[in-house]
């Protein structure tokens, strides 16, 4: 799924969803503008192959964490809108809490590495 | 410009063939069009852009393989066998009822009357049925996610037919009442459940819709209107009756209650420890 920076498939695998939920906890948005947003936060670092983020929104989609329509853009392109529904909100706050714990223990840990690097100088 | 609406239309062919259905298509094609629109912005050629955009979407193959991954789980079947059960249920009825109505035996507003609110009331007590059928489904393991949203999905749609069949079955009531007694409504036990079990089915139907619980507790839930439903229908007619209070009728009701609870707190603290489970 990731070209630009090489992060481990499990990786990806594993922040996707979360990450979308992210993007749609700041409101309703569709699978272009929220590539477009994953790029800009990451400065474009971080890269999808565009048409794998689908699968994922329509699997949140079955799991009841977001909801979709399709509305007219104002060019009056028909575009398919994603929108964070409740279930996906107690998701997402499941996951922010697993996620921080993950950062603050390798955090930790690197942390440590770095100071005992300073010691020994 | 008619070039690249040509290839698109290739690219187009070219999902489809692997399978890719037309609302992941239309999907994908807006992406397109949003992809190539900006690199033609930034100057690149229609057809520069287009192969920029296609490539950055990934390989026709890729795609549906991971569109084919992402499919609707199989339905829980339980849920489309007590769906065509109670379609069964309904046509017998009629056919009773439109035998009774031919030979004089019932009229036609009281014949729509039994159908509507039985049908109503039938489908409730089933949704509750389901819900005790996922319990015993779950000591073998959980469902999918996408399994129990669409199980919590038809128990809103069995919901929705039974709360419509019992606003019309309790209204139809109430005009044969106005015909016989001179009173839509005449504080009958029957009417108060009846209109119980309406508000019920409204409230967990827009619970599960609007997404207000999870899933899994909305189908445990099934099991409340199935218990008022019970009340309802046969603890209204037996108050009616002045049987209620009887020995025998009076152990029946607790039974029936009881079986409903048992279940409702086995589910619950089924639900505690699957998710126990799988934080672990």
């Amino acid at each position: 799924m990731v070209t630009g920076m090489k992060l481990s498939k499990d990786l990806v695998a594993a922040s996707a969803a979360p990450l979308v939920l992210s993007i749609l906890e700041e409101g309703d948005s569709y699978g272009y503008a929220i590539l477009r947003r994953v790029r800009a936060l990451s400065d474009g670092r971080w890269t999808w192959t565009d048409g794998m983020l689908y699968p994922v929104l329509h699997r949140l989609e079955q799991q009841g964490y977001v909801g979709a329509c399709w509305r007219e853009s104002e060019a009056g392109r028909r575009r398919k809108y994603y929108s964070l529904l409740p279930a996906g909100r107690a998701a997402l706050r499941e996951q922010k809490e697993q996620w921080s714990l993950v950062q603050a223990t390798l955090a930790k840990l690197w942390g440590a590495a770095h100071g005992g690097l300073g010691t020994a100088h | 410009m008619a070039d690249l609406e040509r290839l698109i239309e290739a690219w187009r062919r070219s999902l489809a063939a692997f399978g890719v259905g037309p609302d992941e298509l239309a999907e994908l094609e807006s992406h397109l069009r949003d992809d190539v629109d900006r690199l033609r912005r930034e100057g690149i050629s229609d057809e520069r852009a287009l192969e920029q955009a296609t490539a950055r979407l990934g390989p026709p193959q890729a795609l549906a393989a991971e569109f084919a991954r992402t499919a609707a789980p199989a339905r829980w079947l339980p849920l489309p066998v007590t769906a065509g059960a109670l379609g069964v249920l309904a046509l017998l009825l009629a056919g009773v009822l439109l035998d009774r109505l031919l030979t004089g035996r019932v009229s036609v507003l009281l014949a729509a009357h039994l159908l509507t609110v039985t049908v109503g009331y039938s489908t409730t007590l089933a949704v509750g049925v389901l819900a005790a059928a996922y319990v015993l489904r779950r000591t073998q393991g959980d469902l999918s996610p996408g399994q129990t949203h669409g199980l919590a999905r038809g128990l809103a749609v069995l919901n929705g037919a039974a709360g419509a069949l019992t606003a019309i079955g309790f209204v139809l009531g109430g005009v044969w009442a106005q015909e016989h007694l001179g009173r839509f409504w005449t504080w009958d036990p029957r009417e108060i459940g009846a209109v119980c079990v309406l508000a019920w089915d409204v409230l967990l139907c827009v619970l599960i819709l609007r997404r207000l619980c999870a899933d899994s507790l909305a189908v445990l839930l099934g099991l409340a209107g199935s218990a008022l439903t019970y009340l309802a229908w046969f603890g209204a007619v037996s108050l009616s009756a002045g049987t209620y209070g009887r020995g025998s009728v009076a152990a029946a009701h607790t039974v029936v209650l009881l079986v409903h609870v048992v279940f409702f707190c086995a589910g619950l603290v089924q639900a505690r420890r699957l998710a126990r489970g799988a934080t672990a």
